[in-house]
């Protein structure tokens, strides 16, 4: 059998790329269907072991922190007090709070880590009161670097206050 | 010109290749910036928010990711009592505890004594009544559950 090579060499070998396509629209179809767009999500970290015997307040040379937050039937913040002093509510109640506590605990004081916050809340409050005083109580954005800095580490919260119908 | 039989034989032959280009582009950043984690993410819980949430640096080795929110209607409504998302279900709070110990007999299993070294991550509805969120927490503690992460939202990203 006689064989040509001459014009074989010169031929293109078709590719069918249509398997491919198809695949390839499967995958982008799969993951755009699959796709969230993901809110930034930041953490309070708390160490809690339960039944935990307080620090004695001798052994301590800062002083606990109790903070409570009395709720109104509407579940929003009625009272905010630090220690029995009222700070009043809403917003300018949390800055003053943060303020305190910066004033409290001292800027750059290594005996933060000691500090402990109580968070004593009444059952009825809603949770983002909750979030609003230990965003208050265990730090704030630093103005020159625009980045979170913490004075407090420690929060703890109170037992819960069982509502009065309940 | 005169055109020949063969002229319209001839197949048209397409360039493939910026087409190719642009489908892979689009397959890696869709590869890229897709999450897995958030399944464990409930759409019905309007997270808290807070200008000094960041995410963390390191992330727990173990975590048990607990989800309080509510029902809502198409407008965003509340329609329900508080409720825990749990696997699929939603729970009142009081019926959580057996399937709280099912999940830490699991973590028991490298652990058999002492506390638990798993991170229990909540992420409470904004609107959650704060004592749901401190008995969810007891309860957790009561399964010697130490570690507790609060989840909340930064305010520019709703």
């Amino acid at each position: 059998m006689r064989l040509v090579h001459a014009d074989t060499s010169s031929h293109k070998i078709p590719i069918d790329m249509t398997p491919m396509i198809d695949a390839v629209f499967q995958l982008i179809i799969f993951f755009m269907l699959t796709l969230k767009i993901r809110t930034d999500e930041g953490n309070f970290d708390i160490n809690m072991p339960i039944g935990a015997p307080a620090q004695a307040a001798s052994q301590l040379l800062v002083p606990d922190i109790k903070v409570r937050l009395i709720a109104n039937r509407a579940g929003g913040l009625s009272r905010l007090e630090l220690g029995r002093r009222s700070l009043g509510n809403g917003d300018k109640a949390y800055a003053t709070l943060n303020e305190s506590i910066l004033g409290i605990v001292g800027k750059g004081n290594s005996l933060n880590k000691e500090v402990e916050v109580e968070i004593d809340a009444d059952y009825e409050l809603h949770y983002q009161e909750v979030i609003k005083a230990i965003t208050a109580c265990t730090g704030r954005i630093n103005p020159a670097t625009k980045q979170p800095e913490r004075f407090v580490e420690k929060i703890k919260f109170a037992p819960p206050r069982k509502p009065a119908g309940g | 010109m005169k055109l020949t039989r063969d002229s319209f034989d001839n197949k048209v032959d397409l360039d493939m290749t910026p087409m190719i280009d642009i489908v892979f582009q689009l397959i890696t950043f869709f590869m890229v910036v897709i999450n897995f984690e958030a399944g464990e993410i409930d759409e019905r819980v309007k997270l808290a928010q807070s200008e000094l949430a960041r995410p963390p640096k390191v992330k727990p080795d173990n975590e048990l990711v607990l989800q309080m929110g509510f029902q809502r209607d198409k407008e965003g409504q509340v329609i329900s009592e508080s409720l825990l998302f749990y696997n699929s279900q939603a729970i009142p709070l009081e019926e959580f505890r057996p399937l709280l110990k099912r999940e830490t007999a699991f973590y028991r299993l490298s652990n058999p004594t002492g506390p638990i070294r798993t991170t229990v991550v909540i992420r409470a509805d904004a609107e959650s009544p704060a004592g749901q969120v401190q008995e969810l927490i007891r309860l957790c503690q009561e399964e010697k559950y130490e570690k507790f992460s609060l989840r909340a939202m930064q305010p520019e990203a709703q």
